[in-house]
């Protein structure tokens, strides 16, 4: 009780986390977004076409709160109608995906409402002052699973040629037969193999994050490194695919089955970012000089 | 000190919240009620018999993803000595059809493992005066092996043609507030048989649902069509 009447700090000085003028958007924005985050980690997180979401929004959030100290200066109310529309249409597009179950709308219709409120504090200035971290959150939205199926199919085709190919010119004895994957005695399903592609979104997503962080240059080179990202996954995928056989080869089905469940998601990150490094050291002594300063 | 439109915008949330809340209440459906598929289907019948391949490619291993679409594959390849026919038949079953967990269809799996579809199309298989089964046909080739294909899906009362029509149906059967079963049945012949042969994939599926228990058969085709060939085989 003593300790209560002490002068000192008083109770306007405690301070939460969140500004109180901020706390109906803050609880706006948690009613929509805490169900919707259980859902993905049950679905799509937990799925390796979907794993990159998390990492997507932790990045995501600190790019928003990195560019937002810089975008402070430019903000200013934005127009009600706009607000208010996009804020409508996002959530009509939450409330069908939700109630009716189709993970895209419900996500899109919560980024949509996200966006919204951003927009509604800050205007339109501040908005394109803040369009990489806006942008890249829209990669939270997972793509329709028959979307991804139809868009990967070739792709994963090619990807298991091309390692089939290097891998056999290179000598090691591996055979494809309709489903499977023959290499020595063992035999590799091609959908485990090639499972891979569906991670492509993730993989763009990484690339994106590092042109971003050391874009020093000209925008015309960080498109011409943007325009890499699609074939850089692509070639991550083969890379995978011929360790996958490789190790299959040299240790047995065991070590290569453990491989590919426990570090599925993160070793082909990891190639896709080593990739995406080495692309770069080799453009940028490519590229003219003219291009390299703005 | 707050500003009113964050009230209202923060209002508008919870209000969609709410809402999706209050409509995303769903019950659980399913047309098979108790058993499996393997007993609901006959092993053997009309000159057929019947051996269960089980998993040859291991498909339906748990961590792969027919381990988590499927609670059970049954694959078993059926043979007909009189006729000289052999046939495998797929009966992939899922208990809640979901955004994420739902019925897979051949034609987009099949390029997938490296087959090349060179026919692809709706057909009708007949079941009985006026009733049939909305069925698609397909064709696939891959290295010296060719597979004529006969295939249906199931997804609560409803039988999708086309993914577009799958997709449609969940819709249609969401809004009446239910999480649907799903079952795919794929009947294949293959091999280096050269000639596609539609005709008899077409006759063995129809006896095969005849061959089913009357008041089973909804599992494979829906009940509205179950009823019909029950009441005209009656009939007639």
């Amino acid at each position: 009780m003593a300790e209560s009447t002490r002068p000192g700090p008083g109770p306007a000085s405690i301070r939460f986390p969140v500004a109180v003028p901020d706390l109906p958007l803050w609880i706006g924005l948690a009613a929509l977004a805490i169900p919707t985050v259980v859902s993905l980690g049950h679905q799509t997180w937990s799925r390796e076409s979907g794993a990159h979401g998390p990492i997507v929004l932790a990045v995501g959030g600190w790019l928003l709160a990195r560019e937002f100290r810089g975008a402070k200066s430019l903000a200013q109310p934005g127009s009600a109608g706009l607000t208010f529309a996009g804020l409508i249409f996002s959530l009509l597009v939450y409330v069908f995906g939700r109630a009716f179950d189709f993970i895209t709308l419900e996500v899109a219709g919560l980024y949509g409402a996200g966006v919204a409120m951003l927009y509604s504090r800050n205007g339109m200035r501040a908005m394109l002052h803040l369009w990489f971290p806006v942008v890249y959150l829209a990669f939270l939205i997972p793509p329709p699973n028959w979307f991804m199926d139809r868009a990967t199919a070739p792709l994963k085709q090619f990807v298991s040629w091309a390692a089939m190919s290097v891998l056999s010119t290179a000598g090691v004895p591996v055979a494809r037969e309709g489903v499977t994957i023959y290499v020595s005695d063992y035999r590799l399903l091609v959908e485990d193999a090639c499972s891979g592609m569906n991670s492509i979104v993730g993989l763009v997503a990484v690339s994106l994050l590092y042109i971003y962080l050391l874009r020093g240059s000209t925008v015309r080179y960080a498109l011409l490194l943007v325009a890499s990202v699609i074939p850089i996954a692509i070639l991550g995928n083969i890379v995978r695919i011929m360790t996958l056989i490789l190790l299959t080869y040299f240790f047995g089905d065991e070590v290569a089955q453990g491989f590919l469940h426990e570090t599925a998601g993160l070793f082909l990150f990891v190639v896709d970012l080593v990739l995406v490094f080495l692309w770069d050291k080799a453009l940028w002594r490519l590229v003219p000089k003219s291009w390299r300063t703005a | 000190m707050i500003a009113r439109r964050d009230l209202l915008i923060g209002g508008a949330c919870l209000a969609a919240a709410g809402g999706a809340l209050a409509l995303a209440n769903r019950r659980e459906v399913r047309l098979l009620q108790k058993g499996k598929i393997a007993d609901l289907v006959p092993a053997n019948f009309g000159g057929w018999t019947s051996e269960d391949v089980g998993d040859p490619m291991a498909l339906n291993a748990p961590g792969t993803l027919a381990g988590m679409l499927y609670n059970e594959l049954l694959v078993r390849s059926y043979t007909n000595a009189e006729k000289g026919q052999a046939l495998t038949a797929l009966i992939a079953y899922g208990a809640r059809q979901t955004d994420d967990l739902q019925l897979h269809r051949p034609e987009i799996c099949y390029p997938a493992f490296g087959y090349a579809l060179v026919r692809n199309e709706p057909v009708d298989v007949p079941l009985a005066t006026g009733v049939s089964v909305p069925a698609r046909k397909l064709a696939a080739e891959a290295e010296g092996r060719r597979e004529s294909i006969i295939y249906w899906s199931r997804m609560g009362e409803y039988l999708p043609q086309s993914a577009a029509e799958q997709r449609k149906d969940r819709v249609q059967i969401a809004m009446q507030g239910i999480v649907p079963d799903g079952v795919l049945i794929r009947l294949s012949m293959g091999g280096d048989i050269p000639q596609y042969d539609w005709p008899n994939i077409q006759a063995f599926a129809r006896d095969l649902i005849f061959a089913v228990k009357p008041e089973q058969r909804n599992v494979l085709i829906g009940s509205k069509r179950a009823q019909e060939i029950a009441s005209g085989v009656k009939s007639a």
